[in-house]
């Protein structure tokens, strides 16, 4: 019998799922949201998702070049960055706010961590932060959704109807005016992606479907968050409707399908990614409850992203507890069979 | 690797060692705290660097003189102690010099005294130390920090502030964020890596300039670019002078 070796270089097994699938999902779906906001906002919330992709991979491109890599544009993860951006933003955010945004996500907090698969933080989340820092008035201004005029490509000097989110009515300790069909079908003021939240959820199906999202997270986070919603109302609500307010104000679902759901900054093992979701939805919470910013999410996403480190040592350490007992039981069955 | 060629670079160029090669901010790590927080105008980086001036030059001559005499654990006393009394004599120059950088700087000033790179360098000095090596170090690595928080501070009063020197400068967008210590961290993440960059560039430059001379490389150009390789050793020439016969 004759062995044939061909010698190939690595990585010897390949699988279906990988960097560009995975972030190929996240793009689809990311379009569909685009189509809402289009519906909502008119052809200027295309156009900045466009400048935003744009100077997101021009800005990985160049990256690359400084570290003396190949540009490798076919992994989509800078387009995908680009496209989260605006998402987060309101509608008549200026296009240097979303250039600014794009580049610190792809040039602080991307490259000099590795790249892509070698982020501490997420990029988006660390972008929209430190818009947030520079431009916060710019970034909590939020235009209504469907204007008798569409807002146009190029502001200028045109007027915008702006209007208060509930997200911001729920921080001053408000009821919010807007039904809860309203909210779920994204009709109110809010960041331009964040707002549509039924097209979200079919996002978050989609990718745990997909796999590309594993479901233990989401779930552990939203169910923390109703949970805190119930027990600690901001608003003099009925505990139910306190619940979906939470879910539905701000940027809560989209945080947590797109910003949490990351698979670089989250960990690796299931019980690890189940108690990352209960802190995080906890940490959530607690930024809603105490700070001073309406939209908390993103810094509580970044603040979590640095704890990832021990979930996974948390995770490693109960795995290998379980191992050992299983180990022993077995031992210990073999003996008694034996006597 | 020809450690002694590195060593003759690294001496011929005492002043780039000292900016680039063993800048005590980016590579030693030490004083970040005063570039990160405090280097946000180019006032407080003149404030700062006047003040570590005075503070460094002084201590370092001060350990010099102690490091013979006293025991570790009481040198490492007696210099914190000098360092705060020039700490004092530095703010009573520097306060009537820049009048807003109480405010801006605030206990960063005083905390000046106790910098890492004085009192880990003043209590570390050899006895045999020479005079002058340790006023050119000290000199080095004052110009090494002056450098990185100048460079710090120029790149966000600038973006962040809209404002060079205290006069208003037109800026495409500014970053106030840039302002807040954690994007000095990054900044002076990019710097370092920069400069290691350039180290890096400067000593293979010099190397190879250093190998074109020696007859033992060979140039070879591939793809029109140049490198060189090492030849091994020519073969020691035959010995041909005849070598009588042993006799059985």
């Amino acid at each position: 019998m004759s062995l044939m070796i061909e010698a190939r270089p690595a990585p010897h097994i390949r699988h279906q799922e990988n960097t560009r699938t995975v972030m190929l999902d996240a793009v689809l779906v990311l379009l569909i949201v685009y189509a809402m906001t289009y519906f909502y906002h008119g052809p200027r919330a295309l156009v900045l998702g466009a400048w935003s992709v744009a100077v997101s991979v021009a800005t990985d491109i160049l990256c690359t070049l400084i570290a003396f890599k190949r540009p490798n544009i076919r992994d989509f993860s800078a387009v995908v960055t680009g496209m989260l951006l605006p998402l987060m933003m309101p509608a008549s955010i200026p296009y240097s706010v979303v250039a600014a945004a794009a580049v610190v996500a792809v040039a602080v907090a991307k490259h000099p961590f590795g790249g892509v698969g070698h982020n501490v933080f997420n990029p988006a989340a660390t972008g929209f932060c430190f818009a947030a820092i520079c431009f916060g008035s710019a970034l909590f201004e939020y235009p209504e959704p469907l204007p008798a005029d569409k807002l146009p490509v190029f502001l200028g000097d045109a007027q915008v109807l702006l209007g208060v989110s509930p997200a911001f009515t729920l921080e001053l300790g408000g009821v919010p005016k807007f039904g809860l069909v309203d909210m779920a079908l994204g009709s109110f003021p809010g960041p331009m992606g964040a707002t549509n939240i039924l097209v979200v959820l079919a996002c978050l199906l989609y990718l745990v479907f997909r796999n590309t999202v594993r479901w233990e997270m989401p779930v552990a986070f939203f169910a923390t968050v109703s949970l805190f919603a119930y027990c600690f109302p901001r608003a003099d609500v009925s505990r139910l409707e306190s619940v979906a307010l939470e879910l539905m104000s701000g940027m809560l679902l989209f945080g947590g399908v797109f910003l949490l759901g990351d698979p670089v900054t989250t960990p690796k093992r299931d019980l690890s990614k189940v108690a990352f979701g209960v802190a995080s939805g906890v940490v959530v919470m607690l930024f809603r409850r105490f700070g001073n910013l309406e939209e908390g999410m993103p810094f509580a996403v970044l603040l979590m992203n640095a704890t990832v480190w021990g979930f996974d040592m948390l995770g490693e350490h109960v795995y290998s507890v379980i191992r050992r007992r299983r180990s022993e039981v077995f031992k210990d069955q073999k003996v008694q069979k034996k006597a | 690797m020809k450690f002694s060629r590195i060593k003759k670079y690294r001496k011929k160029h005492s002043l780039l060692s000292a900016l680039l090669i063993r800048n005590p901010v980016l590579v030693m790590g030490l004083d970040l705290p005063f570039v990160i927080a405090g280097a946000v105008s180019l006032k407080n980086a003149a404030a700062m660097s006047i003040q570590m001036l005075m503070i460094h030059m002084v201590t370092m001559l001060a350990g010099m003189l102690t490091c013979r005499a006293l025991p570790y654990w009481l040198r490492v006393l007696v210099n914190t102690c000098v360092s705060t009394g020039m700490m004092m004599a530095a703010r009573a120059l520097v306060v009537p010099l820049f009048p807003g950088v109480t405010n801006s700087l605030g206990m960063y000033l005083y905390l000046m005294a106790v910098n890492g790179m004085t009192v880990l360098l003043s209590s570390s000095i050899d006895k045999r130390a020479k005079l002058w090596p340790v006023i050119t170090g000290a000199l080095g690595n004052v110009a090494g920090f002056s450098l990185v928080a100048f460079l710090i501070a120029l790149l966000r009063e600038y973006m962040g502030s809209g404002t060079i020197w205290g006069v208003a400068v037109p800026v495409p967008l500014k970053l106030d964020g840039l302002l807040i210590p954690f994007f000095g961290f990054i900044l002076t993440g990019f710097l370092l890596a920069g400069a290691r960059f350039l180290n890096k560039r400067l000593l293979a430059f010099v190397m190879l300039e250093a190998a074109r001379k020696d007859t033992r490389y060979t140039r070879i150009v591939v793809d029109s670019v140049e490198t060189l390789e090492h030849f091994t050793p020519p073969a020691p020439a035959k010995d041909t002078t005849k070598k009588p016969r042993e006799e059985p």
